[in-house]
């Protein structure tokens, strides 16, 4: 099949920035959208041409590196998916493709398609973890978390973090990436001690971050190639208002 | 020549960022040094996450019987004795406190009905022992493992991959590396430095190891002097998929078969009924009929039914395919066909109202989507397509059972680039908890290291050059070989020579082979600059994955026997009379050339030997009698 592919290059994170249109034929239809880069790339390499920087690791749709903007869709049009596990046989012969690199405030672009997301790292830093030593493991079972908690924590936890929710929704907010993050340690025990704190400062680093709020329009939902819903983050704005008030009351 | 480079300066340096790497930077910044941790892409996009099965850890949860000496004797037995007995022991032992650690820092576990951690049976382990979260078990151990981390003031280098180590006399003194978006150098001084680079995969043409996975570690750490153990074991996992070619070596879990998946030929044979070994026929099923009754747990002619012979040790049921193959009895895109409807046929005449799609869909959620996305096919519907993958090597960095350091001073190892706990083969479920135990212990002794040696050791400016002109030499050839074509050919005479099945002649032709190509690698070439330029990363790749090529075949050599992962078709019989008490040990001699040696095995301590006596009925296996 034959696409016609326009890609947003960047040389530097202060270059402006602009679509440049590519043509490529005899691109088979079961070819993932990550090995049609690949073979724009050899055939840019050979005309001695910059080939397109972009994300890739593992390929199969577990590590969350790929990020791209297809046709105005995070991860492109099939539901459930990253973009590595994008094929071309989701696009007609002769298609016409925009690819975009995530496009938020908090996430600036290095280059091409590749941008920065360590705001995300630092949401998680600010308090995304459970902090108890190293060393002096618990004793047995000391810690029984039951089915049904296990598995509210278990969907929640299937966050990626590729920020395909960030590109998503108009306000660049980064909620259910917070949410997804917040209620898989709320539901479990081991959450619990610093489960007010937690809620409250990584709120505070999403903000600083410069990501936007979230005004229910549900965009996350529909482009997170892992399906976390926006319940998660009916979760975390209950969880926000309990560790609100109970910091006045303290 | 002068090249401008910064030096960053930490206590630990740790080299890869999986499951290993990652634990043993927490533990050696909770020591209180100060420590750095490289990995070739991001963080936390390794190899770990790709861990299907889970965590092996003698929890007990759900069989009491279970402690850590049958965990031990598991591992022993699944090794067949060539193991490091110590660090066998060591990860039996902490498994358990590793796991509940990993717990108490956030990492979801499926649950019993009474709320502790669910284990799983799996191949080689007595009792259900794998902690595991679903299908996504390593994914849950790294992100836990990198969230939990990330607080900690490790400092971090993304994308940085680490080309040569240097050294201060005979202690480690730091790394040269480079940046892959801009091509530029930088140095790591550091007291002692870790290696957690994982396997060597990309060695061979079919594998389910992703483009990092190219022996950088042992590399490393042989070029630096340390010596390399185990290298003729490489597990190969009999079923992955074989087409379309994006996804070629992608694992296709044991779970298909264990469901009643069945392997047949381009004749519609069932071949694996007719090749099972002798020892195995009393625990293999007679007839399709018990097979299927074993996936159901179900009895046959009175007694338990016995499992199908699609469940057969790894490394069989990966040379049958192979045999079919190589005989013209193979699918179109050169593998088998793994197909799931005989049993939904069988199953649909016992039950009314069988719903096949949904059955599948309900016990292979991950396999069913792995092949609708990836392949376009519908597993519930057509048969799939499945030859063997390069998937593990049991071989490494040689490191001392209770430190993990090798015996450059500084120089630690750990997870898949270290050896010695695995011994002739792994069984599932103990590389997770491998990386948990021996990672924090490579952790803390190099943070202990690091503080018992007050001084930072010097950087050799001379050896910094040297290795910098190395790594840019590609440049300038203006006319020479194509790096991707030396590894494409590389990969393809590790497949065809030094594979599942191996003969002297085949090994020899590899190793004239691997040394051709050594010369033609010194004459690549590439072009273009150095930001972001993968000719040249493949260029400098070459370097480890000769190394690493040249070790396996050499050792694979050196033992004339068949153990575990290695099967010589000159030598198909164990020979534990020779062959039993010894590793292979690679090491680089004084002329720059590598040697392969046997040596020893220390003799295993008496309450050691009394558990494996006593787990092995009464008696002791050849490999330890003395």
């Amino acid at each position: 099949m034959k696409v016609t592919l326009h890609i947003w290059r960047q040389k530097s994170p202060a270059d402006q920035g602009r679509f440049v249109t590519y043509s490529l034929d005899q691109v088979s239809p079961d070819m993932s959208f990550l090995e049609m880069l690949d073979m724009l790339n050899e055939q840019l390499i050979q005309q001695g041409e910059e080939p397109v920087a972009f994300e890739h690791d593992c390929r199969e749709g577990i590590c969350g590196s790929c990020a791209m903007m297809i046709n105005g869709l995070a991860h492109g049009p099939e539901r459930g998916t990253t973009t590595c596990q994008l094929h071309m046989r989701s696009f007609p012969d002769g298609a016409e493709i925009y690819v975009e690199p995530w496009r938020a405030r908090a996430f600036p672009i290095l280059k091409d398609l590749v941008c920065d997301r360590s705001a995300l790292d630092r949401i998680i830093q600010a308090g995304g973890y459970v902090s108890v030593g190293t060393g002096g493991a618990p004793d047995a079972n000391c810690l029984p978390v039951p089915k049904t908690a296990q598995d509210k924590a278990m969907d929640a936890a299937q966050c990626i973090g590729c920020g395909a929710c960030v590109a998503a929704c108009p306000n660049a907010s980064a909620m259910l990436f917070l949410a997804a993050k917040v209620s898989h340690l709320a539901h479990l025990p081991q959450g619990q001690p610093e489960r007010h704190e937690r809620v409250r400062k990584m709120l505070a680093q999403h903000d600083r971050e410069g990501f936007g709020h979230c005004t229910n329009i549900g965009e996350c939902e529909a482009a997170c190639p892992k399906e976390i819903s926006v319940e998660h983050i009916a979760q975390l704005n209950r969880d926000y208002i309990a560790a609100s008030l109970l910091s006045l009351v303290r | 020549m002068a090249i401008d480079y910064p030096i960053y300066e930490h206590d630990v340096l740790v080299v890869g960022a999986g499951g290993a790497g990652l634990r043993a930077a927490i533990e050696a910044s909770a020591a209180g040094v100060s420590v750095g941790l490289v990995c070739k892409s991001l963080l936390g996009k390794a190899h770990t996450v790709m861990a299907e099965g889970g965590i092996a850890a003698a929890l007990a949860n759900v069989d009491a019987r279970d402690n850590w000496k049958v965990h031990f004797a598991d591992t022993m037995r699944g090794g067949q004795y060539v193991n490091n007995w110590r660090m066998a022991q060591i990860h039996a032992q902490e498994a358990p406190a590793r796991v509940r650690e990993l717990e108490a820092w956030g990492a979801v576990f499926d649950r019993t009905a009474d709320g502790r951690i669910l284990q799983r049976n799996f191949g080689g382990h007595k009792y259900p022992r794998l902690a595991h979260v679903g299908d996504r078990t390593g994914l849950e151990l790294i992100r836990t493992l990198q969230d939990y981390g990330i607080h900690r003031g490790i400092s971090v280098y993304m994308e940085r991959t680490v080309f040569r180590l240097l050294k201060d006399g005979e202690r480690i003194a730091g790394a040269v590396a480079y940046d892959r978006e801009r091509g530029r150098f930088l140095v790591f001084r550091a007291k002692a430095v870790v290696l957690a680079t994982g396997g060597v995969g990309r060695a061979y043409k079919i594998t389910s190891n992703s483009w990092e996975y190219t022996g950088d570690g042992h590399t490393l750490a042989y070029d630096a002097g340390a010596e390399l153990i185990d290298m003729e074991f490489v597990q190969f996992h009999p079923t992955g998929m074989v087409w379309p070619p994006s996804v070629r070596g992608i694992l296709v879990t044991e779970g298909v078969r264990g469901e009643g998946g069945v392997l047949r030929n381009n004749r519609g044979e069932r071949f694996m009924f007719q090749d099972i070994p002798d020892n195995y026929k009393a625990q293999t099923a007679e007839n399709e009929e018990e097979g299927f009754l074993y996936v159901l747990g179900e009895k046959y002619q009175g007694r338990d039914a016995r499992r199908p012979p699609e469940l057969l040790t790894r490394d069989h049921v990966a040379r049958c395919i192979v045999r079919e193959v190589k005989q013209g009895r193979g699918s179109p895109h050169g593998g088998v066909f793994l197909e799931l409807q005989s049993f939904s046929q069988w199953y649909g005449r016992r039950v009314k109202n069988f719903n096949a799609a949904e059955h599948w869909k309900k016990k292979l959620p991950s396999m069913y989507h792995q092949f609708k996305e990836l392949a376009g096919l519908d597993i519930t519907r057509e048969p799939m397509e499945v030859g063997p993958t390069t998937h593990y090597i049991m071989g490494g960095v040689r490191v001392d059972s209770d430190t993990q350091m090798s015996r450059i001073p500084g120089l630690f190892a750990c997870g898949e680039c270290a050896a010695g706990i695995n011994g002739a083969n792994r069984l599932g479920g103990n590389s997770l908890s491998d990386l948990l135990v021996l990672g924090k212990r490579a952790g803390e002794h190099a943070a202990r290291y690091a503080q018992q040696h007050t001084s930072l050791p010097t950087i050799d400016a001379a050896q910094v050059e040297e290795a910098m002109r190395w790594a840019l030499a590609p440049f300038e050839r203006t006319h020479g070989e194509n790096p991707f074509q030396l590894q494409q050919e590389l990969q393809e005479l590790m497949q065809n020579l030094v594979g599942i099945v191996r003969r002297e002649d085949e090994m020899l032709r590899a190793l004239e082979g691997i040394e051709l190509l050594r010369r033609r690698a010194q004459q690549v070439a590439v072009s273009g600059n150095r930001e972001y330029n993968p000719g040249w990363h493949t260029a400098l790749d070459l370097h480890s994955l000769l190394t690493v090529s040249e070790a396996i075949t050499r050792a694979a050599l050196l033992r004339k026997e068949s153990r575990g992962a290695q099967f010589r078709e000159d030598y198909p019989r164990k020979d534990s009379a020779n062959y039993g008490k010894v590793n292979t040990v690679v090491a680089k001699g004084p002329d720059g050339r590598m040697q392969v040696r046997f040596e020893p095995i220390p003799p295993m301590p008496q309450e050691l030997l009394d558990i494996i006596r006593e787990e092995n009925g009464g008696q002791l296996p050849e490999e330890l009698r003395y």
